[in-house]
């Protein structure tokens, strides 16, 4: 009724005081509180490419960058590329260039019988028609693979500025743990050593200029990266004079969106652009922040939307929402209808009590049923089975009860809007009984619970 | 070693600045996010969280200005997006290192702060400014770092490791102006054609232009002109303030823009040449970017300004547009032999650090620099330590701490 299109129409306040749409809502059973995704822990539980539907473990995920290995994004509009297959001749002609020859239907290939038909493979994306061949990438033999990636050209810079830092961290660290504790020098001597640092820190116990970075430098520093500092030049290139004279095609120039997808490159004309690999998702595990149970955990495979846990409140909570068609006055009582279905295989009884909450979102005087709810137990089969037992009758107050089908009823509040408010939100408290599902053949003990619900009726 | 993420989050000053340059209009800051010890960023990715239920998009640059739940609730979101979505890690227990503006709103980061240790249980934060971070790429201790971004740029000079705070000067001009600069010349003189009539006056048709098509135009067509040119183009205003096309040098070509599916901008080589020129304007109060660059040098000790003006680094989005730093270079050169600066400036050399990094991620790349070595436990913020004392050092407030404990001095020795 309105739990799939609005879900935003009843809402349930989570243990955090939030109220959250109940669809969203996650249920502790060892708590036995609502948790909503921001009171829950969220783990990366497994990688996966969402192409190629791969999985891929943890530790190689770090490695590859969290990319896939085969899948590529089009550079230009971000979705994903297709590999083509086309044939190529290769043989006593001269190798042709495979931009010219590769689009030539394979019939060609008897037409020059000392040519030998080749499949070679190549990327194209079906949304802008980008190809790989447009990134002056070759064709490949293999179907997947063997697309080599351009690397960030100043790496080797950047790895010795790395490992240069990581030093003079560990400098650092030895010269504050020698001035922290005088006493225990010995030991430290052989912490110091393990770093091939001894006689550095000989020099500074000898009170040879401990703090100048130059005593490193001089000394044995066979282990220390020497590091060349940028110069810094005053020989700007000037702008090239094309930028004054030659017209600018703008369909070769990247937008700043095509740049910026690949951070380190960051290429300006379209030309340059280089397929990417594709990024990989996580499925994710949730845990209760307070008892640290799992509260959601997918199942490994990829393709597969079960989980292994769910806990999920629309199974174990009782559910209500609001029958649509209600026609509100302004300081009129009117006669709503809400349902109240339980998800349980077991009877549930529900007693609704006003809210006591200092701060109500409620705007609406209502009139609450002051008996007791009795739910029937959900019984999956009941759909399917048209005879079925004849229900139970359960002495329901006509007043309140007005209708009742499986493990659902629906149960009349009578409101009465406020004039200034414009939308009238109605909040209340339900109390039902709720029994552990237990594997043990005895019913389990039911407990208690309280929960407040908003909704909104109009 | 350890992976560390680091977020360069160049948190703009725009409650402060940004009203003398087209107030009103949205403000983006993009963050750049990655892992400690690589050479270069994941990704970088616009500040802002889109919430498909409510159909609407948050940006947090916009909500800083709000309530602080607020942005706190933003924040979750946002970080959750980039450890779920972008970097695909578990959060807890991880070190964060936080590479900030030195002019990032106390309570910006003190929100952020609570979110990364209440929310996500990291196990620890470092907040590096921007400008200390952009030497780490260079292995330099000394230079003069000046920052263009989006809503200002920051010039602070950095001598031995230790940033000169008394000498920071700041302008309200960097991208954003740009963006304001274009649209007011497109709305003057630009010629569109749609469907229905050919080369009617832009005027006519919009009031405004989006932000993200200007943007659009100044990546793809506007460079920086040479000095000789600007002078031309200087010369060419005439009184009334309008532009005499004859005494202008040959214009570069024009360039048909496509916008909203059913309009061709001639976006004219003046505007492509000219629309960057805002940077090197004199504003009201006699301010430019080469003079807050000398102003900025003339405020250190006499004997740091020539090793300062030898070692510039120009980083932040601006500075990626082509002949900037070529440009830049001249007009210092120019204005220090004008009277202002002669006598009390003896610089004449300015030379300029290339980074191993593209202009706009350089301090975040210093940043991840930094975070693959060991120091980055002593010199951040544990989870224990502010779940005690529940506030993040401010920098303003680290002498007191270099009283306490010498050796926690922010710097590279």
């Amino acid at each position: 009724m309105a739990t799939y299109m609005n879900i935003e129409r009843v809402k349930y306040m989570c243990s955090c005081d939030k109220w959250t749409a109940f669809s969203l809502l996650y249920f502790c059973k060892h708590c036995l509180k609502l948790r909503c995704s921001k009171c829950v822990t969220h783990e990366v539980d497994n990688h996966y490419c969402p192409n190629c539907l791969e999985n891929m473990p943890s530790t190689e995920a770090m490695l590859k960058k969290n990319r896939c290995s085969s899948c590529f994004d089009c550079p230009c509009c971000q979705h994903t590329l297709s590999t083509r297959a086309t044939t190529l001749l290769v043989g006593a002609t001269s190798p042709t260039s495979p931009d010219s020859s590769a689009s030539q239907p394979s019939g060609a290939a008897e037409e020059a019988p000392p040519a030998t038909p080749k499949k070679v493979y190549y990327l194209a994306c079906g949304f802008c028609r980008w190809t790989s061949r447009d990134g002056g990438l070759q064709d490949q033999p293999v179907a997947s693979g063997g697309w080599n990636e351009e690397e960030n050209p100043h790496n080797q810079q950047i790895s010795n500025l790395v490992e240069y830092y990581q030093q003079m961290a560990l400098v650092e660290q030895v010269e504050r743990d020698r001035k922290r504790t005088p006493s225990r020098r010995r030991a430290l001597l052989q912490h110091a050593d393990k770093y091939g640092l001894t006689s550095v820190v000989a020099r500074h116990r000898a009170g040879l200029s401990p703090h100048s970075p130059s005593s490193l430098k001089k000394g044995e520093d066979a282990k220390l990266v020497e590091l060349e500092a940028s110069e810094a030049s005053d020989d700007i290139a000037l702008l090239s004079e094309d930028y004054y004279n030659k017209p600018v095609n703008l369909n070769e120039v990247c937008t700043i969106g095509q740049s910026i997808s690949q951070p380190e490159l960051q290429w300006d004309t379209t030309s340059k652009l280089k397929p990417h690999r594709k990024t990989l998702l996580v499925k994710r595990s949730k845990r209760c922040r307070e008892c640290e149970h799992n509260l959601i955990k997918p199942d490994f495979s990829p393709s597969s939307i079960k989980f292994k846990i769910q806990l999920i409140a629309i199974y174990l909570v009782p559910e209500i929402r609001v029958v649509p068609g209600v026609q509100l006055h302004p300081k009129k009582e009117s006669r709503v209808i809400l349902t109240l279905s339980n998800p349980s295989q077991y009877e549930m009884h529900v007693i609704v009590l006003p809210s006591e909450l200092p701060e109500d979102v409620g705007n609406c005087k209502v009139v609450l049923p002051k008996t007791e709810l009795v739910l029937a137990a959900k019984d999956e089969t009941a759909e399917f089975d048209d005879a079925g037992e004849p229900p139970r009758d359960y002495k329901d107050d006509p007043q309140v009860v007005v209708f009742r089908k499986a493990n659902k009823l629906g149960f009349v509040v009578k409101i009465t809007p406020n004039e200034s408010a414009k939308e009238a939100w109605v909040s209340f408290m339900i109390k039902y009984d709720y029994r552990q599902v237990a594997l043990e053949a005895e019913a389990p003990q039911p407990t208690w619970l309280h929960q407040h619900v908003a909704c909104r009726i109009g | 070693w350890s992976e560390e993420e680091t977020y360069t989050a160049n948190k703009d000053l725009s409650t402060i600045f940004n009203t003398r340059y087209i107030p009103g209009t949205r403000e983006t800051w993009n963050v750049r996010c990655g892992f400690a010890g690589e050479t270069g960023p994941r990704f970088i990715i616009p500040s802002e969280v889109s919430y498909p239920h409510a159909k609407k998009v948050v940006k947090i640059s916009e909500c800083s200005r709000l309530t602080e739940s607020y942005l706190y609730e933003t924040l979750v979101d946002f970080i959750h997006m980039l450890y779920f979505r972008h970097l695909l890690v578990n959060p807890k227990d991880r070190k964060v290192v936080i590479i900030e503006s030195l002019l990032c709103p106390s309570s910006f980061r003190n929100t952020l702060a609570k979110v990364l240790f209440k929310h996500y249980e990291v196990a620890s934060v470092l907040f590096a400014p921007n400008h200390l971070m952009a030497l780490f790429t260079l292995g330099v201790q000394t230079a003069l770092v000046v920052d263009v971004g989006y809503t200002e740029t920051f010039a602070l000079p950095i001598y031995d490791g230790v940033p000169i705070l008394g000498a920071w000067q700041t302008l309200p001009v960097a991208g954003q102006a740009i963006h304001g600069s274009i649209e007011k010349k497109l709305l003057e003189n630009c010629k569109v054609t749609t469907e229905l009539a050919e080369n009617v006056l832009l005027s006519s048709l919009l009031d405004s232009i989006k932000e993200d098509v200007l943007e659009d135009i100044k990546v793809r067509m506007c460079f920086v002109t040479k000095m000789e040119r600007a002078v031309e183009y200087q010369n060419a205003i005439q009184e009334d303030g309008s532009v005499d096309y004859a005494k202008l040098p040959p214009l570069p070509p024009i360039v048909d823009y496509p916008v909203d599916g059913n309009k061709i901008l001639h976006i004219c080589g003046s505007i492509r040449e000219t629309a960057a020129e805002v940077l090197f304007d004199y504003d009201l109060e006699q301010q430019s970017l080469p003079s807050v660059i000398l102003d900025c040098i003339l405020k250190c000790p006499i004997d740091m300004r020539k090793v300062l003006s030898e070692n510039i680094v120009v980083t932040g989005g601006t500075a990626t547009l082509p002949g900037f730093t070529h440009r830049l270079q001249g007009e210092l050169l120019r204005l220090v032999q004008t009277p202002k600066y002669a006598r009390s400036l003896a610089v004449r050399r300015f030379a300029f650090h290339a980074a191993p990094a593209k202009p706009n991620y350089t301090s975040w790349l210093g940043g991840a620099i930094f975070g693959a070595s060991e120091v980055l436990a002593s010199r951040s913020v544990s989870k224990e330590s502010y779940l005690e004392s529940g506030v993040i050092p401010d920098w303003s407030s680290i002498a007191e701490r270099v009283s306490t404990k010498d050796d926690d001095r922010p710097t590279i020795q």
